[in-house]
């Protein structure tokens, strides 16, 4: 009886023990994996540029992208989900901080909706995403471009590769200047690009980057696009609700 | 015995007792246990319930069960409906009051005049600590709770800062947002105010177009009654740099203050319409330069307004500022000139180890990189750099800790995953810790001698959930070591606090997505403990119950 009683007590001693929590340990591998798992892959500029061209014969698409920024001890982000009919038809479903916008397109008849009214804007330009790529790897070709292990995007086996080149495509050899000189524009920003390993496709691209803003530090910048849904649909119909809007006398 | 005390008038008091505990219990101990040990601490919630039922005796055990489901029951109903209107919550407490007596007298079967008593000690533990709070006793107890209301969908959380009280020496007021409730005849103070008054013209006129989503930026401090509010005055604001304020969505919105009057308001725009922010967004290739021009664009125009508002023209943190890539200042009566690659000063602190110098350095922040800047008279130079990568960048998101009580303090940075670096006396860093888990984040610290205690937002230990609980941690031989858990979800933009007294520190924090800002105090009542010590308490009761020969009558 001792003995189980003593048994008993001990087991009460190791539960609470776990109970009363855990110390948290440090785990320095955590930052080296990402590093380690990378090749230099000599072929990796013309893998990408061959999946941009082949981007270049699509009618329709549909894209999902994230665009997240940190600045203070905040995270904000920007997403956006839709379909783009090329080369001047949109219907984007966007949202800003915790509000909807529909943005809808066809040709120069552009408007978004905020809060269920229908407003005029310029029309969205360039709707061939990979272009700004394209441009800017043919400016500006990274001097190395690593090969990443394999990843399944959504449900599309790709390779993976990733460069640093500069944060905006340069302008005959040399970079558009901005007003802001106080602050630090990047120079520079990392690339990964996912190419389908199936039929060689543009599915996914990241990019990040920071920024050096006064007073205010660093923000980070950390934009994802997915690519997906090329050349399923037929036709982008005018929203109902815009259509009674314009009509209304 | 919970039939003879649940019949007695003069033990009522006991059963009111029985009743915070069983919410105590569940809320501190159940719901903690299930959350950071998932199926384990399932496993040892049924254990702890089983054992608190067969200590009774077969005789106890139906009453007891009923009564405690019932008081679970009514908590529950009761937070949920804690958030509705007024008029709603009176007409869903009486449908539940009615329910609820209703079921009782059918299942616990005592007097429906008990039974409300139940109810009204339920009701107002709620009033005491909401429900959806009460998992913050563990460690804290609740000195203010402000809801904001706010108009906007675009503000997830609302900014909370600190400014020096003027009237009580040491202490600080709370400044934080409040959404505008427009007063009748507004429209046309403000119209008229348009027509006679050119200097506030412009103000009155943003004022009208926005009067549905403004907000007032308010001071909130201690007073003889509970917490006062009153507008913030400019002289408060100038306090605070634009940031503190003023990142509301940065950069995709932007916010504008306005002075109406002696008052100071709020409203949010956004920073690119949804058109022009789809065409800068669907360019990969430029879009890091895109963003970072609307970054710089956004905070040179919270600022330039931030400083028309407040009056606020320096920029300097603790004397020193950076001006065309200078730190510049003065520091302790000595002038400071030393070129940077800074863009903001963080502050000053002691971040070299005391054998190498009692002067604490300067912290600024570049574009990814920390500069550590000696303060030395004659010897003002970069003594140390930390760059960050694009995988791990540097923001400002960094805590300052003198986590081993030597008086050197540490970088405890929120990169993901946050990491912990310390400078060595040869200007390198050394990375003293790194987290295993990628939502853990570092808050704020309480300060003390023997080390500072980190609060910080930790997810459970047995989850692959992100989500993140606030949590209190020392630095102990490359560890963090729990010193306590509070399980209450949501709380951002944390800050140690000196608002009830300039000596004991708080925590003030704003909530995401439930509009309400928070001052919690270390609690002094350790409920937790107490909980644990009533429950095996009780369970020695049931067990001296069972050699009990007949019930008592």
């Amino acid at each position: 009886m001792k003995k189980r009683q003593l048994g008993l007590w001990a087991l009460a001693l190791v539960g609470a023990t776990i109970l009363s929590g855990c110390n948290l340990q440090s785990h320095p591998s955590v930052l080296k994996q990402a590093i380690i798992a990378r090749k230099i892959d000599p072929q990796g500029v013309q893998q990408v540029l061959h999946a941009i061209a082949k981007m270049n014969a699509l009618k329709t698409y549909e894209v999902k992208a994230q665009i997240q920024e940190v600045a203070g001890r905040f995270s904000r982000q920007v997403n956006f989900y839709g379909t783009v009919r090329l080369p001047n038809a949109v219907y984007v479903d966007e949202t800003i901080g915790g509000n909807d916008y529909l943005v809808y397109q066809n040709n120069k008849f552009s408007y978004y909706r905020d809060n269920g009214h229908w407003y005029p804007m310029q029309p969205v330009t360039d709707l061939q995403p990979w272009q700004s790529m394209h441009t800017l790897l043919v400016n500006n070709p990274p001097q190395v471009v690593y090969s990443l292990p394999e990843q399944t995007v959504t449900s599309w086996l790709c390779n993976v590769y990733q460069f640093t080149t500069a944060a905006q495509p340069s302008v005959m050899g040399t970079f558009v200047q901005h007003g802001l000189k106080s602050g630090k524009i990047p120079q520079q920003a990392l690339y990964t690009v996912w190419v389908d390993t199936t039929d060689g496709a543009l599915r996914q691209i990241e990019v990040q980057s920071t920024v050096g803003v006064p007073q205010l530090g660093t923000a980070s910048i950390d934009a994802t696009q997915l690519y997906f849904g090329f050349d399923q649909t037929a036709a982008l119909p005018v929203p109902q609700d815009l259509l009674s809007q314009v009509e209304k006398p | 015995m919970f039939e003879y005390l649940t019949k007695r008038w003069r033990t009522m008091p006991l059963i009111a007792i029985y009743a915070v505990w069983t919410i105590l219990f569940y809320q501190l101990v159940f719901t903690g246990w299930t959350i950071e040990y998932s199926f384990y601490g399932v496993l040892a919630v049924i254990a702890t319930t089983l054992v608190f039922l067969f200590a009774y005796p077969k005789r106890d055990r139906k009453l007891l069960i009923r009564l405690t489901l019932f008081i679970l029951m009514v908590s529950f109903s009761l937070a949920s409906f804690v958030s509705e209107s007024m008029s709603w919550r009176i007409i869903d407490y009486v449908v539940l009051l009615i329910l609820a007596l209703f079921l009782g007298r059918w299942i616990v079967k005592l007097s429906v005049l008990r039974l409300l008593f139940i109810v009204i000690v339920i009701s107002l533990m709620q009033v005491w600590v909401p429900l959806s709070d009460l998992g913050l006793l563990s460690a804290f107890s609740i000195r203010y709770i402000g809801h904001i209301n706010s108009p906007d969908k675009q503000v997830p959380s609302i900014p909370v800062a600190l400014v020096n009280d003027p009237t009580r020496h040491g202490a600080q007021e709370i400044v934080t947002l409040r959404g505008h409730v427009p007063l009748k005849g507004e429209a046309q103070e403000l119209i008229n105010m348009m027509a006679n008054d050119p200097k506030q013209a412009q103000n009155a006129i943003a004022a009208v177009e926005e009067l549905q989503h403004e907000y007032d930026v308010v001071t909130v401090s201690p007073g003889s009654l509970g917490f006062k509010e009153h507008s913030a005055t400019p002289a408060e604001l100038a306090q605070l740099p634009s940031y503190r304020l003023g990142l509301i969505d940065y950069p995709f919105t932007t916010p504008h203050f306005i002075n109406i009057g002696s008052k100071v308001r709020m409203y949010v725009s956004l920073s690119q319409t949804p058109g022009q922010l789809l065409t800068t967004l669907l360019q990969p290739g430029s879009i890091a330069n895109a963003l970072s021009t609307l970054s710089l664009s956004t905070s040179h125009r919270v600022s330039a307004n931030w400083a028309n508002v407040t009056g606020r023209s320096s920029h300097a943190v603790d004397g020193l500022s950076i001006q065309n890539g200078v730190l510049v200042g003065q520091y302790h009566g000595s002038a400071v000139n030393v070129k940077t690659s800074g863009v903001a000063v963080l502050g000053v602190y002691p971040i070299l180890p005391l054998s190498v110098t009692k002067t604490p350095q300067a912290v600024v922040e570049g574009n990814n990189l920390i500069q550590i800047i000696s303060l030395t008279p004659g010897d003002n130079k970069v003594v140390a750099t930390l760059r960050g990568t694009y995988l791990y960048p540097l923001t400002r998101d960094i805590v300052f800790a003198d986590l081993l009580g030597n008086q050197q303090d540490e970088l405890l940075v929120n990169t993901v995953p946050a990491q912990i670096f310390k400078l060595s006396a040869d200007g390198q860093w050394q990375n003293l810790w790194v987290s295993g888990q990628p939502s853990f984040r570092f808050e704020t610290v309480f300060h003390h001698t023997n080390g500072d205690v980190i609060v910080a937002n930790a997810p459970a230990d047995i989850t692959t959930s992100p989500t993140r609980y606030l949590g209190g941690y020392r630095f102990k031989q490359g560890t963090l070591v729990p010193v306590f858990r509070a399980y209450h979800v949501d709380l951002v933009d944390l800050h140690t606090a000196y608002v009830t007294s300039a000596a004991t520190p708080e925590l003030l924090t704003s909530t995401y997505a439930h509009q309400k800002i928070m001052l919690l105090a270390p609690s002094k009542i350790p409920w937790l403990l107490i909980t644990e010590v009533v429950y095996v308490v009780l369970v020695i009761l049931g067990l001296l119950r069972r050699t009990q020969r007949r019930p008592i009558q």
